[in-house]
């Protein structure tokens, strides 16, 4: 098992951003978790949903959207967990 | 003026991501705090804290960071303040006794604050065995700082960038990215990785940075025995070759028109922020167990919804949440659920789990969590 | 091409600490630490692509590299100058005499036998930009690690 962050960045007040992150093997157990970089305390900050996309034979894209809950903008790191 | 003049009075881990052989580890020293001030060191060394914390790309490699302060009072309160300085400048003539000997007027510049670097570093390397570096915190409002084996920083609130720039070159070996008083460098290729005199386009220091519509160089310097003060002619961020470099003028490229290493109270470009990541990376905590467990347990109402949350999780955990129902039930699926996440502060999360009864009976759930990684 | 899993190779996590004291031009070890800590990681792409400036070196029984890191300015014989304006020039004053301590970290692995502190001749007093520029680098301080043999060419 190996983790890591695979990139982070911000996300306006109240928006959505997607990131894609390609190249990555179909045999691995890949789980994606999000979390806020920007402290802000009393309410949740962030949700996230993950797409899939069988580019090749051989080569999965993940596409990663991350919602803002708040009415500020925040900044949010994306880490995954490959578990085998 | 010597360790005579005070006492080493305890160590506080502000900063826990784990074991110290593991983490890049930084250590806050007190200077010209007295015992009834250490409060007051406290605060300042927060302060620290949180402006590392604020300073990109140290806010993404968090996790690889453990800090400690070291309390020491001193006997006597700030720093020695000369009253002439070489530089014309005027000082209140003070002279102060502390654990450091920090003086302001160091080389007769007044704003050169600085004391014993070796016993600094060795009080570092006391409290903390691990310690990776440095930073000397005085007790005087006045702007001042310097760099060195250790990195020296008054309160004053712009004199912290003094302390982030200094462990840039002493930690990460960042150059420095301006002119001083050196016109044109006629040397060899640097090894410092923020700095070339490559300006080919194939095979500059970073290359793969460059887009292909950037001029290079993207700012050469007209006149080499000053400072190149004229705006940038490409837009903020735009990753180039920049003339200055290593006190030179000329000669010597640099990535960004702005960034922390040319002038303080910058973000650090591209290059730098990269070459620190690459050494930071490092020391992030790696997968480990899994450790798994319930967190709680519940029961829901046909077809309600609930939100519970969880608090208190430190941020460095990779946390990963299910949820299951121990109530048996066919057909069809029984429950949804959704994780939102809250950064409460600097070093824990609060995870809000939301789960929805999707059938016409009532269900007991209960929430599940993975850690992959803790240190 | 597909993402690599990370190597496996474990990164040891003992080191060893050596801090140095120099006055003017000569340079001396003032401690040799094992200290349970990760290096910082090896800068081998760096020094392959430019060699101008200082580095320290963890050398085989042979003199061969096993670790190499860049190292910026340890030996100074001046001090930045800071201004509280955002964006205000950064200056340099001359010391007296080149003066004070640095330390560098090697990882402790299998094979080390030396420190070699690499980089341009010490000079006293100021040099023209030239004379910097075209100092050639060499090795200013080599250390044996406690508890190794003499390197080689050295045994008797």
């Amino acid at each position: 098992m190996f983790v890591g962050t695979q990139f982070t960045g911000p996300v306006a007040a109240g928006a959505s951003h997607t990131w894609f992150t390609h190249d990555w093997s179909p045999d691995w157990h890949v789980i994606w978790t999000v979390v806020p970089l920007t402290p802000v305390a009393g309410a949740p900050q962030l949700d996230w949903n993950v797409a899939v996309q069988r580019a090749g034979a051989s080569a999965i894209t993940y596409w990663i959207t991350i919602h803002n809950l708040t009415s500020a903008a925040i900044d949010v790191e994306a880490r995954y967990e490959v578990l085998d | 003026m010597s360790a005579a003049d005070g006492v080493v009075v305890g160590t506080t881990k502000l900063v826990d991501h784990g074991p110290d052989s593991a983490r890049w580890t930084l250590v806050l020293l007190a200077e010209g705090y007295q015992q009834a001030e250490l409060a007051k060191f406290h605060t300042d060394a927060d302060a620290f804290v949180t402006r590392l914390f604020s300073t990109p790309p140290y806010t993404e490699l968090w996790c690889a960071l453990n800090i400690y302060r070291v309390d020491i009072a001193s006997n006597g309160s700030g720093a020695d303040d000369p009253a002439a300085c070489a530089d014309g400048a005027v000082g209140t003539g003070t002279m102060v006794s502390t654990f450091f000997d920090s003086t302001f007027c160091v080389a007769g510049t007044r704003r050169l604050l600085a004391g014993d670097e070796h016993l600094a570093d060795t009080t570092a390397k006391a409290a903390v065995p691990e310690v990776d570096a440095t930073v000397v915190i005085v007790n005087a409002a006045e702007y001042g700082g310097a760099g060195g084996l250790v990195a020296w920083t008054s309160t004053n609130a712009a004199a912290g960038e003094i302390a982030v720039h200094e462990l840039g070159h002493s930690a990460f070996a960042l150059g420095d990215e301006y002119g001083d008083t050196l016109n044109t460098y006629a040397g060899a290729e640097p090894n410092q990785p923020n700095l070339t005199i490559d300006t080919s386009r194939a095979t500059t220091r970073w290359a793969g940075l460059i887009r292909a519509t950037t001029a290079l160089p993207t700012m050469d310097n007209p006149d080499c025995t000053t400072e190149d003060s004229r705006p940038s002619p490409v837009p903020a961020g735009t990753i180039g070759l920049f003339a200055g470099g290593n006190r030179y003028h000329c000669g010597l490229y640099h990535a960004e028109y702005r960034c922390r290493m040319r002038a303080l109270g910058n973000p650090f470009c591209a290059v730098c922020a990269g070459t620190i990541k690459a050494t930071l990376r490092t020391h992030l905590p790696m997968a480990s167990g899994p450790v798994r467990g319930v967190q709680f347990t519940g029961t829901l109402a046909p077809r309600q919804t609930h939100q519970w949350f969880t608090h208190d999780w430190p941020a460095c955990w990779h946390v990963i949440w299910t949820v299951s129902t121990t109530t048996p039930v066919t057909p069809g699926p029984g429950i949804d659920w959704h994780v939102r996440v809250e950064r409460a502060n600097r070093e824990t999360i609060t995870y809000w789990i939301e789960v929805t009864n999707l059938t016409s009976t009532s269900l007991d759930v209960e929430a599940r969590y993975a850690i992959a990684a803790r240190e | 091409m597909v993402k690599q899993r990370p190597r496996e190779k474990p990164i040891p996590n003992r080191s060893w600490r050596l801090t140095f004291k120099y006055e003017g031009d000569a340079v001396t070890l003032v401690e040799q630490e094992s200290v349970a800590m990760l290096a910082p990681p090896d800068d081998a792409a760096l020094l392959e692509r430019g060699q101008a400036g200082f580095h320290v070196e963890l050398q085989d029984a042979d003199g061969k590299p096993l670790y190499r890191r860049v190292l910026h300015a340890p030996i100074r014989d001046s001090y930045e100058v800071f201004s509280p304006e955002p964006g205000a020039a950064i200056s340099h004053v001359p010391m007296d005499r080149p003066h004070g301590f640095f330390k560098v970290i090697v990882p402790d692995v299998a094979g080390g036998h030396s420190v070699v502190v690499v980089g341009p001749p010490v000079v006293v007093g100021p040099p023209s930009g030239l004379e910097r520029a075209a100092a050639v680098s060499g090795p200013i301080i080599r250390v044996q690690l406690r508890g190794k043999p003499p390197r080689k060419a050295e045994q008797r």
